[in-house]
């Protein structure tokens, strides 16, 4: 599996939704698409699902375009909340799905349904926000292709659905790895997840780097005020915030001896994004992270 | 076992000593069966592959050894070897920040002296 975008801006009207994005996925890893809303992330994932088509630019899908590509259509799966499912109930949804996708597997989607406890019999359009989200996982999940997409796939779920979900989708990759994108704002649920972390801001891409990577480029000291200070001179700060005499300072690069009397702890990926996506000014920014 | 995202200790090395740590409290026995990866990933919400990086350090470490097809177990001496590994660190993790703390609250050195005794008869 080789997918890559090329170039990819796509304009709705006067509007540049993505500007000239260029990544590639090729490995069975999961892949954190983060950005902020309108940051353009389900257009990007909707294009490469072959639901709209790129104002410019290209996406292959093993050398060849994703564009009316059926071949390609077969081996992505894409779960975003505009899925539609028309008034069908589950039980009928399930079956179109296991024609369209070759691997799909029935008895284990029926078997997910069961433990989310969805009600197969009801129309689509009468269940809840949060059963929505559990039908379209359960989908994806037994869809095993070797692309997954899934857009904010917790959505209206309530904390026990969440949880197993991600031990399902934990459970499913570990089996059988596959490329999995996720793209979600609870970052804090999902950051042990992510091999690899890209992040888009404004249209543009910011980030493409393995989660390691980019959290090894920061790191954060806490402490009395006048020591923080004294350490963060000369240093490139990205975020601080103080409560009462307590100041904590998140720093890009690598972490240099502290004295003993300030705690140094690791930048958490939810911490960096919000810091790399900011676009308050900075004086603005002392009171985050 | 806790997985803390915002330590400076990697994940996967927070796995290896979350498991050591289970073995010498005796979770796990010597020849016992310990979680599978997909448990563990599942468990604590990491990915397999950091799972999987901090099993291998212990499987290196002759700690744990795989049996094909039916998974991993902890070796016999075992809980002897961590022993040994641990007490090396264990001035560096233990006794300094000990003395640091008992700095920074003004206790004496002599008190200090009396209440590890006093631990120690406990």
């Amino acid at each position: 599996m080789n997918l890559s975008c090329h170039n990819l801006t796509k304009r709705f009207g006067e509007n540049i939704v993505l500007n000239d994005i260029n990544f590639t996925l090729d490995q069975p890893k999961i892949y954190g698409l983060l950005g902020r809303n309108g940051a353009g992330k389900t257009t990007l994932l909707r294009m490469i699902a072959n639901y709209i088509q790129p104002t410019q630019g290209e996406i292959l899908f093993d050398g060849k375009s994703v564009w009316e590509n059926e071949q390609a259509q077969r081996q992505i799966f894409l779960a975003t909340e505009s899925s539609c499912f028309f008034d069908l109930n589950a039980e009928k949804i399930i079956r179109i799905m296991s024609k369209a996708y070759p691997n799909f597997n029935t008895e284990q989607c029926l078997h997910y349904a069961k433990r989310f406890e969805l009600d197969l019999k009801k129309s689509t359009t009468k269940l809840s926000t949060g059963y929505k989200s559990v039908l379209r996982v359960i989908l994806a999940l037994s869809a095993h292709t070797p692309l997954l997409l899934l857009d904010e796939p917790t959505l209206g779920m309530d904390a026990f659905h969440r949880e197993l979900f991600y031990k399902l989708l934990i459970e499913s990759y570990s089996e059988s790895p596959s490329c999995i994108v996720l793209s979600t704002h609870l970052i804090g649920e999902v950051e042990g997840l992510l091999e690899n972390v890209i992040i888009i801001d404004h249209g543009k891409l910011l980030i493409d780097e393995s989660a390691e990577n980019l959290l090894s480029q920061g790191y954060c000291v806490s402490g009395k005020i006048s020591e923080v200070d004294d350490y963060c001179s000369g240093k490139h700060i990205i975020g601080e915030n103080t409560v009462g005499g307590l100041k904590t300072a998140a720093i890009m690069g690598t972490h240099e001896d502290a004295p003993a009397s300030l705690d140094v702890t690791g930048l958490s990926l939810q911490q960096l994004f919000v810091q790399l996506v900011g676009n308050e000014n900075p004086s603005e920014k002392e009171t985050r992270l | 076992m806790k997985i803390d995202f915002q330590s400076q200790t990697p994940i996967f090395l927070q796995v290896q000593q979350g498991l050591e740590d289970e073995i010498l409290s005796g979770i796990y026995g010597e020849e016992e069966q310990i979680p599978s990866i997909t448990e563990l990933a599942s468990s604590y919400k990491i990915n397999p592959a950091t799972a999987l990086k901090g099993i291998n350090l212990l499987v290196d470490a002759g700690i744990v050894y795989k049996r094909r097809g039916i998974g991993m177990f902890v070796a016999a001496g075992a809980v002897q070897k961590l022993k040994e590994k641990r007490q090396e660190d264990f001035f560096k993790q233990y006794v300094l920040p000990l003395v640091q703390e008992a700095k920074r609250l003004n206790i004496e050195p002599q008190k200090l002296r009396e209440w590890i005794e006093r631990g120690l008869s406990e």
